[in-house]
């Protein structure tokens, strides 16, 4: 059980900092456009 | 604005973070969290998902532990990423749905090296204990600010659990005061 045997607790600086940007962009997008994509989905699903 | 809880959560939520405290300490000092501060809460935290019902969530965070065994080393992702898709297919909750997100991204991120172990079973027992992956938001939050003075310090790695822990206190705030 290598996940489980695993005790380490770092983090990279640099991969903390891109991780909350990635995060943070996801999140707005959705928030923007959550619903337009969502009807998208919908549409496409309607098609099909 | 003060949140208004009860007796009840005001000791589950000291417990919570004496528990993440304890593993900032350990941190801070060795920059390891004992196997006993993780496998046990991941292992409980499991047991509370299905208690509650969400099992496809119990059934991803197994089948992540299991892959990360997978002799080959390459199709480990691809495997997860597969596992993931699966689970996502199971008509849930949306909260269930963010934290199979989170769940994915946390592992995901230990399997290439970005992250230690005991950080992403903090965060998958967390995920699994609220069921809700929006904690993951605060969390990588706290992070980034983190990473950022880390990167001012010139410091190359930093503690997460102070993220974990701070991300958790600002996410059970936020739900307190909504």
């Amino acid at each position: 059980m290598r996940f489980l045997k695993d005790t380490a607790a770092i983090e990279t600086a640099e991969v903390a900092v891109i991780i909350a940007v990635v995060v943070l962009v996801a999140y707005g997008a959705y928030q923007i456009l959550g619903q337009k994509i969502a009807q998208v989905v919908q549409d496409v699903a309607g098609r099909i | 604005m003060l949140p208004s809880i009860s007796p009840t959560q005001v000791i589950l939520i000291f417990l919570l973070m004496a528990w993440l405290s304890a593993c900032v300490i350990f941190d801070l000092r060795s920059r390891q969290v004992p196997a006993l501060l993780t496998i046990p809460p991941l292992v409980l935290s499991a047991f509370w998902r299905l208690f509650q019902g969400g099992w496809s969530v119990v059934i991803l965070v197994v089948a992540l532990i299991l892959i990360s065994d997978f002799p080959w080393p390459k199709w480990r992702i691809p495997l997860a990423c597969l596992a993931t898709v699966l689970t996502l297919s199971i008509p849930d909750t949306s909260e269930n749905i963010y934290a199979l997100l989170v769940i994915f991204a946390a592992w995901g991120l230990w399997e290439i090296g970005a992250t230690g172990g005991a950080d992403a079973k903090l965060i998958i027992s967390l995920v699994l204990l609220f069921g809700n992956g929006l904690l993951f938001i605060p969390i990588v939050l706290a992070g980034g600010i983190q990473g950022l003075f880390g990167l001012i310090a010139r410091k190359k790695t930093i503690p997460y659990t102070v993220a974990i822990t701070l991300g958790t206190a600002a996410w059970l705030w936020l739900v307190a005061v909504r």
